[in-house]
């Protein structure tokens, strides 16, 4: 099952695809997916991220890849929803999307086995964790300027259940303005699924709805105002974003 | 004596109406024994006006209440927070000067320009009176106490001069950590175990609380007592709100912790910690040894 948050009619719903294309809203109606506002499809509390967790992406940074996973937190307010629009600050100029398989927690988990790990996972869903790194710094890196920007963190369309999905190895891509920038497999992460949940419940409670951004494979393509954004990941989801500069994103060029 | 909590009329101002933590899933999870009730404890003494408290009452969802906390009501306080903790690093003058010649060596090799940011996730949070579970590979544990920043109307990208009326009134948290050996990366595993950050009793309000910029904060433990001044901020509140609020939305119910003291304390299991400030009243917490057998079998 495919689920989704959405905006329709005055009103926020819960949402299932039934076909490409088409939503059927808790309340029964069928609605085309054109039609809605599209929000991030789960409310978490706790958002863990990954740096550094594709061998090829770690290289390509010149960091040697981690011997202990790179954990940095996010907040609820960096999120924003398939179709939404991220913007892009006036003195910026190296923002960089970050296609990323977004691992939903289903129940409660402390102290859980690698082995045990997929059942407490609900689903999954598409992230682009866009890394403003102009604003880098050497303390607590990245830091939450680079990473927790208010509707920086595109997510979604939809949450995918668990069992729907094999995803030990799925194709990860960004497209930017249409030219692919990013491409990679879920099977090159450093740190696993498994691995990550027993290592993140080994010291902190998890619990429903929270999210693990499993980190982003090799490919740093910057992007423009105006750019249309693509992260995809085969069975999960086509997750788009518009970047905006101050002056669309304020109202000032319209 | 718990049902006087419900008499008080709210004055002033309106308490955090919204919760995710109450709607659905509230909290501590498995963070050791229950909160302890407070019947005639002196922790609300100085305190003069109203505060903002969520509590917990037999059989029934937390719940936030304004109150006199001057005679302290009955009642297991919960973590006064709805929305995230957010806390600074790095924002104590008399710890940049000490740290000056580390900041100029690699990996750093420049001071802070931005706020140096961390998040306390939910599963840090305990509630005054609460046990701090230490898990057993935690050799050594850094404990320091400051206030807590608490956000009544939502701050995106305000002005230095308009960040106060923001806030609704000042908590107090002891931040508790894995010694840190460095500023480099993010410390999660050292700063976000579960019940790694006491907050509470309450929320004095604004209007009633003193003026934070010159705040005194003590921490007590095994008879020691540590004491700061938030005067030795580098960035005073307004201007973190202001710098923090022009990237992310300081929500309603959000908390801010505006810096630490200078000097290292550390603490060990069976400690008992105690955190005050002038007119907010007083914060208590035990450190104790995690249980871990029980959470195996998850």
């Amino acid at each position: 099952m495919k689920r989704a948050r959405v905006a329709f009619a005055g009103a926020v719903h819960a949402a299932v695809e039934v076909e490409p294309g088409r939503l059927r809203l808790a309340d029964g109606r069928t609605v085309a997916a054109d039609s809605v506002t599209w929000l991030p499809p789960i409310q978490p509390q706790t958002i863990v991220a990954l740096g550094l967790n594709y061998a090829d992406h770690a290289a390509e940074l010149a960091f040697k890849a981690p011997a202990e996973p790179l954990v940095f937190l996010k907040t609820p307010g960096a999120l924003v929803g398939h179709r939404g629009v991220s913007r892009r600050p006036g003195d910026v100029r190296q923002m960089h999307p970050e296609c990323e398989l977004a691992v939903v927690i289903g129940r409660t988990a402390r102290n859980v086995a690698r082995a045990d790990a997929f059942d407490c996972i609900a689903g999954y869903t598409v992230a682009n964790d866009y890394a403003l790194r102009d604003y880098l710094e050497n303390y607590y890196r990245p830091n939450l300027r680079v990473k927790n920007r208010d509707g920086c963190t595109p997510i979604g369309p939809f949450l995918v259940d668990r069992d729907d999905v094999d995803s030990g190895a799925l194709r990860l891509r960004t497209t930017v303005a249409g030219k692919v920038v990013q491409e990679g497999t879920t099977a090159d992460m450093i740190f696993d699924i498994p691995f990550l949940i027993e290592y993140l419940t080994g010291f902190m409670t998890l619990r429903p709805g929270d999210v693990i951004l499993t980190g982003t494979p090799h490919g740093v393509g910057f992007v423009r105002p105006g750019d249309r954004v693509v992260t995809e990941i085969e069975g999960i989801g086509r997750l788009e974003n518009t970047v905006l500069d101050d002056a669309a994103f304020y109202g000032a060029a319209a | 004596m718990i049902d006087r909590l419900a008499q008080i009329a709210p004055v002033g101002t309106r308490p955090l109406a919204r919760s995710r933590r109450i709607d659905n899933r509230p909290l501590p999870i498995d963070l050791g024994p229950p909160p302890l009730y407070h019947d005639g404890r002196d922790i609300g003494r100085e305190v003069r006006g109203v505060a903002h408290v969520l509590v917990k009452r037999p059989g029934r969802p937390a719940e936030w209440i304004m109150a006199d906390v001057s005679q302290p009501p009955s009642g297991a306080f919960e973590a006064p927070v709805a929305g995230n903790v957010l806390g600074v690093a790095l924002n104590n003058r008399r710890q940049a000067e000490h740290l000056a010649d580390a900041f100029r060596a690699p990996p750093y090799r420049t001071p802070p320009r931005a706020p140096v940011l961390y998040i306390k996730p939910p599963n840090t949070w305990c509630a005054h009176g609460g046990a701090v579970p230490v898990p057993g590979d935690c050799e050594r544990l850094t404990v320091a106490a400051t206030v807590g920043i608490v956000i009544g109307r939502a701050a995106c990208r305000v002005a230095p001069a308009d960040a106060l009326g923001h806030v609704l009134g000042y908590t107090l948290a002891i931040d508790v950590s894995e010694l840190q050996d460095g500023f480099f990366r993010p410390a999660i595993r050292q700063q976000c175990r579960d019940g790694f950050l006491p907050i509470g009793p309450w929320v004095v309000d604004r209007a009633d609380a003193p003026a934070p910029d010159t705040l005194t904060v003590e921490l007590t433990l095994d008879g020691r007592s540590h004491a700061w001044s938030l005067a030795e901020l580098i960035r005073p509140i307004p201007q973190l709100i202001a710098e923090i609020s022009d990237f992310m939305t300081l929500a309603e119910g959000d908390v801010l912790l505006p810096g630490l003291p200078a000097a290292r304390v550390e603490a060990r299991v069976g400690d008992r910690l105690t955190a005050r400030a002038d007119g907010l009243g007083r914060l208590d917490c035990t450190l104790v040894a995690e249980a871990t057998t029980a959470r195996r079998a998850a």
